[in-house]
């Protein structure tokens, strides 16, 4: 039995918990991953089914020769700037990514964009990740039960909703949970992955996955060609939402960098290059439907039943990070609300697109390229901002303290220049490839959409952050000496 | 401001203290040098060459 002073003080531990693991920067001991932990880490979160998915839609536009350039070009350059926007400041600050926007869009302009850009992002992502459970277990009752379910059937959207149900349960027990559940989830999918590339070794010859034609794929091979790269990018840019959460627990810039780039980049091409594989050798975009063909229906739906589960616990660890960010960036409007209560809210909306699994399938290209142009333009206002204009110097201090005291209140608690700075790298992306419509410009081409948007986010962020605010010694642009910031009577007087 | 609030505000500051007396020149809290950002900016130039590469084979 305990006293009600025994549960308060726990109550009061438990939360120090829960705001240290969450948003206070972590200390030396608590960075507990060298090289090799956060690569495998990485390896773990890339092979994933999302990669399964990106390989089986990249088949849809190109051919085999085509979509490993595709994927490798769109990849490495997705990676490169996400990895600078979110792993390096993290990992030096060990400090979650949304916390370190605050500089770069202010407090306010952070909720802005994390209630929009990075809730919509997720939300397609984990929806898409339900819907895919959904699709899995009616293959699973087609082939045992000799059902005739479709792939837009009640039965998909039943099973999405409990795979949402699941995830939000896993969701709310924390993410020790979550980790629990991963530490078996990640090995299999290797394990399904080899699988997978054991089959098509034995049953597909080189020459015929060479001379495969693209499944689906628009009259022009150039467009085609770099639709295929800019949806690579858009989903190498689109592990922004998670990385900086991940980075802080890691003990130095080297093992924070390349283990981020590397093992996203290899593990992820690994697993969309089989994907891929499997798509042009089955004739279907659709995971869930090579499996039955390429284990049997013992093998096959024991694999597809696995792939359902570990769709739950990818949708959670995604999960986590994003609705850990919407807590902090709501400042004390959802500070009160119980954990529990706000990872059901965040499922709602993938609960409402699992009554459309055809759209989601349908439009997944176009969710993914459409949140890279926003993301993109995130990325490259962030590192104008961390590299080039504070030479990588924040001040810790002036992240915590609220309101005005802090120097990064800007004017209203929102920066302009980042803000800005997206709305131009988006539109700009918008001009140059518009994934509704698919209209391009001529240099969309030769330069992809990503890359020209980040580099337009950086330059407007560097220049209206310029006139704005550095030539008025606004928002602490000429730095401070020491890592933690101001003096300690700032954050005592908020 | 409750007892969480006010817990999480010295934890908080007993964090930043830490930071910018014992950790200040720890290896982990140093920033990316130079060279590390140009090679990696290289890695990455280098390995997009690499996927033209692949597609003009």
């Amino acid at each position: 039995m305990t006293t009600p002073g025994a549960d308060g003080a726990r109550s009061d531990r438990a939360q120090l918990d829960t705001a240290s693991l969450g948003s206070l920067p972590l200390l030396k001991k608590e960075r507990i991953w060298n090289a090799s932990d956060f690569t495998g880490v990485n390896v773990a979160l890339a092979i994933a089914t999302w990669a399964f998915l990106v390989g089986g839609f990249t088949a849809l536009l190109v051919g085999f020769q085509q979509g490993i350039a595709a994927m490798i070009i769109g990849n490495a350059i997705g990676l490169c700037f996400m990895v600078l926007a979110s792993v390096v400041s993290s990992q030096r600050y060990g400090i979650e990514q949304y916390t370190l926007l605050r500089p770069v869009f202010g407090v306010v302009g952070v909720g802005v964009l994390v209630f929009t850009v990075i809730l919509i992002t997720e939300m397609g992502w984990s929806s898409l990740l339900a819907i895919m459970v959904g699709r899995a277990v009616t293959q699973v009752s087609n082939s045992a039960f000799s059902t005739d379910f479709g792939p837009e059937s009640l039965l998909v959207t039943f099973f999405a909703l409990l795979a949402i149900a699941v995830s939000w349960w896993i969701l709310s027990r924390g993410p020790v949970t979550i980790g629990r559940f991963n530490k078996f989830i990640a090995p299999g999918l290797l394990i399904v992955t080899l699988f997978l590339m054991v089959y098509l070794v034995l049953n597909t010859s080189v020459d015929t996955l060479f001379t495969a034609a693209p499944l689906a794929p628009f009259e022009d091979d150039q467009l085609n060609f770099m639709l295929a790269v800019e949806f690579n990018a858009g989903v190498g840019v689109s592990w922004y939402p998670v990385m900086g959460s991940l980075a802080r627990l890691t003990r130095s810039p080297r093992a924070a960098l390349w283990p981020a780039y590397g093992g996203l980049l290899i593990a992820t091409l690994i697993a969309q290059i089989v994907g891929m594989a499997a798509a042009l050798t089955l004739g279907d975009s659709d995971p869930t439907v090579w499996m039955l063909p390429f284990g049997g229906p013992v093998l096959g739906a024991f694999i597809l039943i696995f792939i359902a589960f570990a769709n739950v616990t990818s949708s959670s660890s995604i999960v986590y990070s994003t609705v850990l960010a919407i807590r902090q960036a709501s400042g004390n409007l959802l500070s009160r609300v119980r954990w529990a209560w706000l990872c059901a809210g965040f499922f709602v909306l993938p609960a409402l697109l699992a009554f459309f699994p055809g759209f989601m399938y349908d439009k997944f290209m176009v969710f993914v390229t459409l949140s890279g142009a926003f993301l993109s333009a995130m990325c490259g206002a962030i590192i104008a901002d961390y590299f080039v204009l504070r030479r990588q110097r924040v001040s810790l201090r002036d992240l915590y303290v609220p309101g005005r005291t802090s120097a990064y209140h800007f004017n209203g608690g929102v920066n302009w220049a980042g803000m800005g700075a997206v709305l131009a790298g988006a539109a700009f992306y918008l001009w140059i490839y518009n994934p509704i419509t698919l209209e391009t410009h001529p240099l969309f081409s030769y330069t992809t959409a990503s890359l020209p948007a980040a580099v337009v986010g950086g330059v407007v962020y560097f220049v209206l952050a310029t006139l704005l605010y550095k030539r008025r010694s606004i928002g602490d642009f000429g730095h401070r000496s020491t890592p933690a910031g101001a003096s300690p009577a700032r954050i005592e007087q908020a | 401001m409750d007892s969480a609030d006010a817990n999480i505000a010295t934890e908080l500051e007993t964090r930043l203290s830490i930071i910018d007396t014992i950790e200040r020149d720890d290896p982990s809290r140093r920033e990316l040098s130079g060279a590390d950002l140009s090679l990696f900016i290289g890695v990455s130039v280098v390995i997009v060459l690499f996927g033209i590469l692949v597609l003009a084979l």
